[in-house]
C-alpha cells in the first residue's frame, strides 16, 4: 500500500514536506502514506465488530477469529499513533484515540505512560517496567504467557494512576477519563441494546485484543538482556507477519529510535540491527517462535547473560501526551522529533 | 454459525482459566511464604552488642525514593521508591547470655510502622524545602533509612553454628520484630483468597448457567462474570503486592503541607 519512496518516507529533520502524496492520503488526511494500511486495519476492526452485532450470519468462527485478530492489530495502530500521530488534524486524531480506546475497552492513552515513558526505559524509575516478564513465574512456561495479561494489566493500571496523579498532568487525566468514558459507555449501550450479542461479539473481541497487547511484552522481551544495547528485544522479521504488523516485529530499532515512523523500520532493522544483534534474537516467525517456546517445551528458557551495558532506549525530549500539549507544539519542530501529537 | 451456546461456554471456559492461573499464581505466593514462616519458626532472638557500622551499626535498611508534587488543592508530595537496600554490617548479638558474632551478607526486614515513622514528614520547613524540589522536573530524592543498633533487640533468620549466627537454608535475616505473626497473617490472606475466589467464580457460573438459559437471571450471572474478570486480577495483585517480603514491600507514602 505504501507508493514510491519521495511520499513514502517521512520528513527528515528541517527538511519540508513532500509535495506529492497519494490522493488516499489526501483524501483521509494521514501524514504519511502507509499511514492509510493503519486507517484500513481499524476500518477492518470495526467492520468486524459491526457486521457481527448487526448481521446474525457475520457470526462464524472465521468472522469472529478475524475480529479478535484485528482488535490485536487495532491495539498496535494505537500504539503506533501515540508515539506519533497518524492524521495532520488535530480533531482526527483526538477523533482515533476515542475509537481506539473503545476497540480496546482501554483508554489509550493509557500507553504514554506505560509504554511510552515506562516500558522503553525497561524501568519504572527504579522499579520494574510494568509490563516486565519478570512478573510471571511459573515453571510451565505456556502459564507464563496465559497469565502474563492478569498481572501486568493491573500493574499498568496502577502505575498509570500514580503517574497521573502528579502535579502539571491534568490534562492527560482529562484526556484519560473522557476516552475511559467512551470505552465504556460506548459499550455499555451496545450491551444494553442486544446484551448477548455485546458480550460475546464486541467485548470478547475487545478484551481479546487489549490482552494481546500486554501479552506481546512477554514474547518480545523474556529472556532478553534489558541491559543491552541491542540484545534487549526479540524481532520477528517475516514481511506479511509485519505487513500486517505495522513493522512492529522489528521491535529492537523501535525501542531504540521510538520516534520514528513505522515504515522506516525494517530498512533501519536491516541496515543498524541484524548485523549486530545476536542472531538468536532474529526470529523469522512468530508463530514458529510460540510453537517452540511455549507448546513444545516446558520450562521457561534461560535468559540471556546480562551485558550489564546501559540501555540506548532514547525518547524525544518533549513529547505531546495531552490535546493541550499538541496545540502547544510546534507542529514542524514536532514532527521532526517524533513526538507524539494526539 | 457461532450460537449463544457454543459462545457461553466459551466465555466461561476463558473465565475458569483465568480464575485458575490467578489461583496458582497466589499459590506461588502461599508458598513462599510458608517457606519464610518455616525459617521463622526456628529463628534466633537476641539484643544488638555492637555493630560494625558508623554509630554501632549492626544492619541497615534504606529505601530511595523520588518525590514529585501532586495536584492536590492542599500542596502535597507522592513519593516513588526507587530502590531498596539492605546491608549487615556485622557485629555481636547477645543470643542466650552469648555474645555471638553475626556479619552480611543478609536482608533486613523493619516493621511497616518502624519504616512509616521514618518517611514521616519532619515538620513544615522540611516540607517547604522538600517541595520546592519537587515541583522541578527531577523530583525531590531522598533516602529512607532504618538502623539497627547496639540495644535493639532482633530476630535472627539464620543457625547458629559455635559463636557465630550463620545463613541456613536461604539469606541471612536480620529483623526487627518477630516477623512469624505477619507471614502467618499474609499465609491465611492468600490461604482465604484462593478458595474465595474459586467459589465467586463458581458463583457466578451457576447465577449464569441458571434456567431459562441466557434470560434475565444469566444475563446478571453474565453481568457478575465481566465484572469477576475484570476486578479479580487487580485484587489478586493488590494481595501479591501486599505479601512483598518487608526487605521489598512498597514504602510509598505521601506528605502534605498542614492546614494552617
Amino acid at each position: 500500500m505504501t507508493s514510491g519512496a519521495a511520499v513514502g518516507a517521512p520528513p527528515a529533520a528541517g527538511e519540508p514536506r513532500p509535495v506529492s502524496r497519494t490522493r488516499l492520503q489526501r483524501l483521509l488526511g494521514v501524514r504519511h502514506a502507509s499511514d492509510v494500511r493503519q486507517v484500513a486495519t481499524l476500518t477492518i476492526y470495526f467492520a468486524l465488530l459491526a457486521a457481527m452485532y448487526v448481521v446474525p450470519a457475520c457470526r462464524n468462527v472465521p468472522v469472529f477469529v478475524a475480529a479478535c485478530a484485528y482488535s490485536f492489530l487495532s491495539a498496535v495502530v494505537g500504539h503506533n499513533t501515540l508515539h506519533q500521530s497518524m492524521f495532520e488534524a488535530k480533531w482526527r486524531n483526538t477523533a482515533v484515540r476515542y475509537l481506539l480506546s473503545f476497540g480496546g475497552l482501554f483508554p489509550i492513552s493509557a500507553v504514554i505512560p506505560a509504554h511510552n515513558l515506562v516500558h522503553h526505559h525497561f524501568e519504572d524509575d527504579g522499579q520494574p517496567d510494568w509490563a516486565s516478564p519478570v512478573h510471571v513465574r511459573f515453571e510451565w512456561n505456556l502459564l507464563n504467557l496465559l497469565h502474563f495479561p492478569n498481572v501486568a494489566g493491573p500493574l499498568t493500571f496502577n502505575g498509570v494512576t500514580r503517574w497521573a496523579a502528579i502535579r502539571g498532568r491534568r490534562g492527560f487525566r482529562r484526556q484519560y477519563t473522557r476516552e475511559l468514558v467512551f470505552a465504556f459507555g460506548l459499550t455499555g449501550l451496545l450491551l444494553l441494546h442486544d446484551f448477548w450479542t455485546g458480550l460475546f461479539f464486541v467485548v470478547l473481541p475487545q478484551l481479546w485484543g487489549a490482552r494481546s497487547f500486554l501479552r506481546i511484552n512477554i514474547i518480545q522481551h523474556d529472556g532478553c538482556d534489558l541491559a543491552s544495547e541491542l540484545d534487549h528485544s526479540r524481532n520477528f522479521v517475516g514481511k506479511t507477519f509485519n505487513w500486517f504488523m505495522l513493522n512492529n516485529g522489528f521491535h529492537t530499532v523501535h525501542h531504540n529510535r521510538a520516534g520514528m515512523h513505522f515504515e522506516t523500520l525494517a530498512d533501519l532493522h536491516a541496515k543498524e540491527i541484524a548485523p549486530r544483534i545476536d542472531a538468536r534474537l532474529d526470529e523469522p516467525s512468530m508463530a514458529l517462535y510460540l510453537a517452540r517456546t511455549y507448546l513444545f517445551r516446558w520450562s521457561r528458557p534461560l535468559p540471556m547473560p546480562s551485558s550489564r551495558a546501559a540501555p540506548s532506549a532514547t525518547l524525544p525530549a518533549k513529547e505531546a501526551w495531552t490535546d493541550e500539549d499538541a496545540a502547544a507544539a510546534e507542529p514542524e519542530r514536532g514532527r521532526a522529533l517524533g513526538e507524539m501529537t494526539v | 454459525m457461532l450460537s449463544r451456546e457454543v459462545m457461553g461456554i466459551f466465555a466461561l471456559g476463558v473465565l475458569w482459566v483465568t480464575a485458575l492461573l490467578v489461583a496458582a499464581a497466589a499459590w506461588q505466593d502461599l508458598r513462599d511464604v510458608r517457606g519464610w514462616w518455616r525459617r521463622a519458626r526456628r529463628a534466633v532472638r537476641g539484643v544488638v552488642v555492637t555493630g560494625d557500622g558508623d554509630d554501632q551499626t549492626l544492619a541497615e535498611f534504606r529505601v530511595e525514593q523520588r518525590g514529585r508534587a501532586t495536584d492536590e488543592a492542599r500542596p502535597a508530595i507522592a513519593f516513588h521508591d526507587r530502590a531498596f537496600h539492605s546491608r549487615v554490617h556485622g557485629g555481636t548479638v547477645e543470643i542466650d547470655g552469648r555474645a555471638r558474632r553475626l556479619s552480611g551478607p543478609g536482608e533486613v526486614w523493619v516493621e511497616r510502622e518502624q519504616r512509616g515513622a521514618a518517611a514521616a514528614c519532619p515538620g513544615e520547613a522540611e516540607f517547604d524545602e522538600a517541595y520546592a524540589r519537587a515541583i522541578c522536573a527531577s523530583g525531590f530524592q531522598r533516602d529512607v533509612r532504618v538502623a539497627v543498633r547496639a540495644g535493639d533487640r532482633v530476630v535472627v533468620l539464620g543457625e547458629v553454628e559455635g559463636d557465630a549466627v550463620v545463613a541456613s537454608e536461604g539469606p541471612l535475616v536480620v529483623a526487627t520484630f518477630d516477623p512469624r505473626r505477619m507471614l502467618s497473617r499474609d499465609a491465611w490472606a492468600l490461604a482465604l483468597f484462593i478458595p474465595s475466589e474459586l467459589l465467586a467464580c463458581a458463583c457466578v457460573t451457576w447465577v449464569a448457567l441458571r434456567p431459562p438459559h441466557f434470560g434475565a437471571v444469566s444475563v446478571l450471572g453474565a453481568i457478575l462474570g465481566l465484572a469477576f474478570f475484570l476486578g479479580v486480577t487487580p485484587v489478586a495483585v493488590s494481595l501479591r503486592e501486599h505479601v512483598r517480603r518487608p526487605s521489598e514491600a512498597h514504602l510509598r507514602g505521601t506528605w502534605a503541607r498542614r492546614a494552617r
